[in-house]
């Protein structure tokens, strides 16, 4: 746990990234019909530098978060194709904006999920969701966890980072 | 009937699109805007008779487009789709006018329930 508890966090920040880790696979089983989802855990390994995805902010009583949900690129493809489902007389999910549009409403899905897990410690205000290529660096104050998370044949990464709000 | 869906996820609103059809709904118009802003010029042109709004959106909130529309007296029917799901959003959405709140993911029948004492 070092360098995760923060004295005074209402919701230590190792907490929040395994709530979204089950709030993932929820998804991922529920809405996205995937057979097997396995979560890792905490990893303290360097992750992958040729990922893409999307961040959501997560406001809750005095602290800024972000949840990220990371993957190659071909992964991420997988996804959109996995929550748009046959879609006919619609065309093939391939361009990057199509891609993140909809990897961001899965990352949507699953803070929808995680604030209803920790609504009884705290409450959480879930914001639009962000793509990105590559991780995101925490700035000054904030700190960032990560694990991996296997959805069907898919490599993902969960990222939680988070700092006081001063 | 006219049926608006407002959501900033092109890829959310292809999937209302695809449930109102599964649950039986596909016979009614359906128009689309990005946000909360581009709903409420949409609906100044051309009145719908249901509204399917997402909560968090960027330029302006679902919320805030149902609060805008009630302000201008604009009664039209009006149901959130969102992960929003908390008792307090419920209360916020119900006394700000909102007939339902679905929430994402979402399944047909969920439509159905909603919807079918509304557009019949």
């Amino acid at each position: 746990m070092q360098g995760v508890v923060e004295s005074g966090w209402p919701v230590e920040l190792a907490e929040w990234l395994d709530a979204a880790a089950s709030s993932a696979q929820e998804i991922a089983s529920g809405a996205l019909g995937m057979a097997d989802t396995r979560w890792e855990g905490r990893s303290s390994g360097a992750m992958p530098k040729d990922l893409c995805g999307v961040y959501i902010p997560l406001l809750a009583d005095g602290y800024a978060l972000q949840l990220g949900l990371l993957a190659p690129r071909d992964t991420c493809t997988h996804l959109a194709r996995a929550l748009l489902g046959d879609m006919e007389g619609d065309a093939a999910v391939e361009s990057d904006s199509d891609v993140f549009d909809a990897m961001g409403e899965i990352t949507n899905l699953i803070a929808g999920q995680l604030k209803v897990l920790l609504a009884q410690k705290v409450a959480v205000r879930v914001g639009v969701p962000l793509a990105i290529r590559g991780r995101v660096v925490p700035l000054g104050g904030s700190r960032s966890i990560y694990g991996e998370l296997h959805l069907d044949q898919g490599h993902t990464w969960l990222v939680m980072s988070g700092s006081r709000m001063s | 009937m006219k049926i608006l869906i407002v959501d900033d996820s092109k890829a959310m609103r292809m999937i209302v699109r695809r449930t109102l059809r599964q649950a039986g709904f596909g016979d009614h118009a359906v128009t689309e805007a990005n946000n909360g802003k581009e709903a409420l010029e949409n609906v100044k042109q051309s009145m719908p008779d249901l509204i399917l709004s997402d909560w968090n959106m960027p330029e302006m909130s679902g919320i805030e487009l149902l609060d805008s529309l009630r302000a201008e007296g604009i009664g039209v029917k009006f149901g959130f789709v969102t992960t929003e799901r908390t008792p307090e959003m419920r209360v916020r959405a119900s006394d700000a006018g909102a007939a339902f709140l679905i929430v994402k993911p979402f399944t047909p029948e969920d439509f159905k329930e909603a919807l079918a004492p509304l557009l019949g």
